[in-house]
């Protein structure tokens, strides 16, 4: 299944997801991760969408993978954050 | 203690010649090869500038750009979509370690926007600066920027506008 988002995060920037995921299994399968955000380092993200993948899309799950690869790859956000990138994936949902 | 710094005037360029420059500065730089570097240009032909994690498909009417003559390129910085017609753009390029940088990047963002805001005030411009990364006059934008952290150089690159042209902006 195919869906798309766009999220404005409170106070921060516009996120828009593009996410093809597994209905049977309610997890990802694929994912980009766009918007006018900031991210340091940006090649991070790529890694990040790597990584999401075969994760379950239920907020917990999804909050505490998001937090293990920021802390992993030593991620910073500006304009965005955990928790928006969370709402703004499952948006694509609902 | 005075220090050099350089000073880069490249006129008018292509979009990628544009974005190609600022990169090989922070490369350069990267290498210790520079003094901390602000530059200022333009764009010629006008030309949208997209961030690194916006889709250009999304955000860009292509067939309208090729129709106006408009470039279109991919920033290595974050942040918005910007049509660049009647502005300037500056870059500076700067070590991370420089006394002059904060640390923290948005609080570096702050810095060197207040740098941009006072050379408006030299214009007799009053502004104000909106984080995270706009500036403001009359309640207008009138410069939005961005910043990347690359090999512990700090590339902020943004634009002063002159004037826009809004319909054509948002033609297509």
């Amino acid at each position: 299944m195919q869906s798309k988002s766009i999220y404005k995060v409170p106070n921060g920037k516009l996120l828009k997801i593009s996410l093809d995921y597994d209905e049977k299994n309610n997890s990802i399968t694929k994912i980009n991760i766009m918007g006018d955000f900031f991210a340091y380092p940006e090649e991070s993200i790529e890694s990040m969408e790597n990584e999401l993948k075969n994760t379950i899309l239920e907020k917990e799950s999804l909050i505490k993978k998001i937090n293990s690869i920021i802390k992993g790859y030593n991620i910073e956000f500006i304009g965005l954050h955990a928790e928006g990138l969370t709402e703004g994936i499952l948006m694509c949902t609902k | 203690m005075k220090e050099q710094w350089r000073l880069l005037k490249t006129d008018f360029s292509t979009a990628f010649t544009n974005m190609a420059v600022d990169r090989a500065v922070l490369v350069t730089s990267s290498e210790g090869k520079v003094q901390p570097t602000v530059r200022f240009y333009g764009w010629k032909p006008s030309a949208i500038s997209i961030g690194y994690f916006q889709s250009l498909e999304e955000e860009v009417d292509l067939d309208t750009c090729r129709k106006l003559g408009v470039d279109y390129v991919r920033r290595i910085t974050g942040g918005g979509a910007v049509f660049h017609e009647e502005e300037l753009t500056y870059s500076i390029v700067i070590p991370e370690t420089h006394p002059q940088i904060p640390k923290n990047i948005l609080k570096s963002y702050g810095r060197i926007c207040g740098a941009v805001m006072k050379g408006l005030d030299n214009l007799g411009i009053e502004s104000k600066y909106v984080p995270i990364n706009d500036i403001i006059t009359g309640g207008k934008k009138i410069s939005g920027n961005a910043q990347t952290r690359k090999a512990k150089i700090v590339l902020q690159h943004g634009t002063v506008l002159t004037d826009v042209d809004v319909d054509k902006m948002f033609s297509g």
